[in-house]
């Protein structure tokens, strides 16, 4: 898996390829959390590259979430592949989680 | 998918030892395996997660931290259907009747971490059984391999 985030005026975009499962969510648990932390409450996650995710993966979904909500940040999710996104239905994190189709999209739900 | 496919019987066999990059392992041999049988990228997809999901659970819950555990997983493709066992020597555990089903409806706030890997297993499987028997853990998962699962995307 590989994350990458890049620091716009007013929000992250963290884009995840490849698989997220129990092997790595930790790393990625570290990276999103750390940025939460730090005081970064506006977040886009691309995950138009992201082909796999476990239980594992959407916990830290779920984490992030919560933190942020605690400090009434946002954070919107973009890109899932159909696999991806059968697992957040199934989940019901379609409807916990704000998903939206393109990076445009979940941009301007930040600030809706 | 042609005729002759269906046909095919496959079988491989994964031992695991109770270790985390046990899921590492399992992830790249079902992968392989799915591509050996001929099935559903979809199908691959979705038991691969499951498997990882039974799996995990075994390695982190099964065994007493420091005991060495064995963990076979059997990936089994017979006509139309795949088929997959997981036996581990870790304590006796039936996800079937002990998980709990996550609050799917519960908001972020009150949704609870974790809980959603047996539900997964229990959603994408067509057939799941589970078996304690000679001291260990069986659980059966089986799959029928349909052509819409053939990976062209809907949309």
């Amino acid at each position: 898996m590989d994350i990458k985030i890049d620091k716009h005026d007013d929000h992250l975009t963290v884009r995840l390829a490849g698989r997220l499962d129990s092997s790595n969510a930790g790393e990625f648990e570290q990276a999103l959390l750390n940025r939460i932390d730090a005081g970064e409450l506006r977040l886009v996650l691309d995950l138009s590259e992201l082909s796999y995710i476990s239980s594992a993966g959407l916990r830290v979904f779920l984490m992030a979430a919560k933190r942020l909500s605690a400090r009434q940040g946002r954070m919107a999710l973009c890109g899932l592949q159909d696999n991806v996104r059968e697992v957040f239905e199934i989940s019901g994190f379609t409807a916990i989680l704000t998903v939206r189709a393109d990076l445009a999209e979940a941009r301007a739900a930040l600030s809706a | 998918m042609g005729n002759g496919s269906e046909n095919m019987d496959i079988e491989q066999v994964i031992v695991l030892e109770n270790r985390p990059d046990a899921i590492v392992q399992l992830t790249q041999a079902v992968e392989t395996f799915g591509d050996a049988a001929a099935l559903p990228p979809k199908l691959v997809f979705r038991l691969t997660l499951a498997l990882e999901e039974i799996v995990t659970n075994v390695v982190s819950y099964g065994y007493q931290p420091g005991s060495k555990g064995r963990i076979e997983v059997t990936l089994r493709r017979q006509g139309d259907e795949a088929q997959a066992e997981v036996v581990d020597d870790g304590v006796q555990f039936d996800p079937l009747s002990e998980a709990p089903t996550p609050d799917l409806d519960a908001s972020v706030e009150e949704r609870r971490i974790g809980g959603l890997g047996l539900h997964f297993v229990k959603t994408l499987m067509d057939h799941i059984e589970y078996r304690w028997q000679d001291g260990r853990n069986h659980l059966k998962l089986r799959q029928r391999i349909s052509d819409k699962d053939d990976g062209h995307q809907d949309r």
